[in-house]
């Protein structure tokens, strides 16, 4: 047969609008296979997935969320623990690991802090812990603590430390302290100077 | 020339056999706590004693310019006048050939300070009595400290009395690897290779620190109000220095991490290599020096 004649007797093979019935049994074999059976188990599928994916990152935020609570517990065990130690350097190390790295404002460090301000042997150890009490300047615990400590503290290098700290707060409450440093024949001639200077400020 | 000749001779003589006396006390665990303003010269070693040797002449009065004052009533009575009214000098050629009599007279090893062991601790301390106290000192004496030994060092006699301590000559600390912590008022201090943890703390005392054999390997605090702090240091230090002065110096090739200037205080953090050992330096109104080995 030749090509002419085998396309004028296939004339509607060829015709783009019509589909042939072959075609559209096996079209509907198709569709059934992609959108009716197997849809339920794709879609089963996506929703396994999904919960497993929603679980897991519930997993990892809980052991991230564990582990850091662990890790700032165990920083500020550790940090409480340096704090009370017998070793000047190892409170020391734990006051400046607080005001250099740690920088919160923890009511349990800063009662340790206040307790080393007003009974430790150490005049290092004090002045660091002044300084990182100093982080929290509008803490009303913690002024009042300052002012309690220079009321009784002997240590001339403390004592100026803080009246300097007092001064730059401008803690008008600190007068009453400062006059009885002034008064008092134990201060030392260098620690009533910077008292005078002290008060000089707050008038 | 010939008396010159024999006048040192003399002298070396006098030296060789009033001073260098020994003393050795067992001691290789727990803190050695010194509370005197004398002239000191400590250093580290390995060893399981604390050996003092007094490098002052001994029983012609080692203290032949030791000024004690009573304690001053009232600050109005600190002025010159009252202040010399106090001075006591020894006369050193009247007691020539004579022992002081009684339990406090001085020691036939030179050592004029108390030295008392308890449990952990041994003690080191001026015997002045309570309402004295020694102002001006030349006895001086050389300590060795076994490295296994904390040093509390106190260059007053650790009582609640505020007085003023101070003596002239730097008292040394050397080749040391154990905690230490020193508290001066105003005697100048120096440390030579002492590998800390350091904490330092002096109202005038100028502060100077050298790292000859080796680097700082454990914290170190100095705190001073208006004495400078001077330290050398190698370039292979590996450092993170938190420096607080009136003004700060250094040939050191540092890392400026922060820098601030407030009120002609100048504040700054610096860095050598990783930062590893941290050094807090703060001398209010002295100057801080930082020199290159």
């Amino acid at each position: 047969m030749k090509l002419e004649e085998y396309i004028q007797k296939n004339k509607h093979d060829f015709d783009d609008e019509k589909m042939s019935e072959k075609s559209t049994v096996s079209f509907e074999n198709r569709l059934l296979k992609e959108f009716h059976t197997p849809e339920k188990g794709k879609l089963y599928y996506i929703k396994t997935f999904s919960m497993a994916a929603s679980i897991a990152i519930l997993i990892c935020v809980g052991i991230w969320s564990y582990i850091e609570h662990s890790r700032a517990t165990q920083e500020k065990q550790k940090l409480l623990v340096n704090l009370e130690d017998e070793s000047v350097g190892t409170r020391l190390e734990g006051i400046y690991h607080f005001s250099d790295t740690y920088l919160k404002e923890d009511v349990q460090i800063i009662n340790s802090l206040l307790k080393i301000l007003h009974e430790d042997s150490n005049n290092n150890v004090k002045i660091a812990t002044i300084d990182a009490l100093m982080l929290f300047p509008s803490n009303e615990k913690i002024r009042r603590n300052l002012i309690e400590a220079l009321g009784k503290e002997k240590e001339p290098l403390v004592q100026i430390k803080l009246i300097n700290v007092l001064s730059t707060l401008r803690e008008k409450r600190a007068q009453k302290p400062l006059k009885e440093l002034i008064k008092s024949e134990e201060t030392l001639p260098i620690v009533v100077n910077n008292a005078t200077l002290a008060m000089n400020k707050f008038k | 020339m010939k008396h010159i000749f024999i006048s040192l001779l003399s002298f070396f003589f006098i030296a060789q056999t009033s001073s260098a006396q020994e003393t050795k006390i067992p001691f290789s665990k727990g803190i050695l706590k010194i509370c005197s303003s004398k002239n000191f010269k400590i250093s580290g070693y390995n060893g399981k004693e604390v050996i003092i040797k007094s490098l002052h002449k001994k029983n012609i009065s080692s203290r032949n310019f030791v000024l004690e004052f009573e304690k001053a009533r009232t600050r109005d009575s600190m002025n010159t006048k009252n202040l010399f009214g106090f001075i006591r000098s020894n006369n050193a050629s009247r007691k020539k050939g004579l022992k002081k009599l009684g339990k406090n007279s001085p020691q036939e090893n030179g050592i004029y300070f108390d030295i008392i062991e308890k449990e952990g601790e041994l003690l080191l301390q001026d015997k002045t009595g309570k309402d004295w106290f020694v102002m001006v000192s030349d006895e001086s004496y050389e300590i060795k400290v076994p490295n296994t030994v904390s040093l509390n060092w106190n260059t007053s006699k650790c009582s609640k009395n505020k007085n003023v301590f101070y003596n002239s000559k730097t008292s040394s600390l050397s080749n040391f690897s154990e905690e230490v912590t020193i508290t001066s008022t105003l005697n100048n201090l120096l440390l030579q290779d002492v590998s800390g943890p350091v904490s330092i703390n002096s109202i005038g005392g100028n502060v100077t620190v050298e790292f000859d054999k080796k680097t700082p390997s454990q914290l170190y605090s100095i705190y001073t109000n208006n004495g400078f702090i001077d330290i050398t240091l190698p370039s292979t230090s590996n450092l993170i220095v938190d420096a607080k002065g009136n003004s700060i110096f250094s040939n050191l090739d540092f890392n400026i991490l922060s820098e601030e200037e407030n009120s002609g205080v100048q504040e700054m953090k610096l860095q050598l290599k990783s930062g590893k050992v941290k050094m807090k330096l703060n001398a209010s109104l002295g100057d801080i020096y930082l020199r290159k080995k």
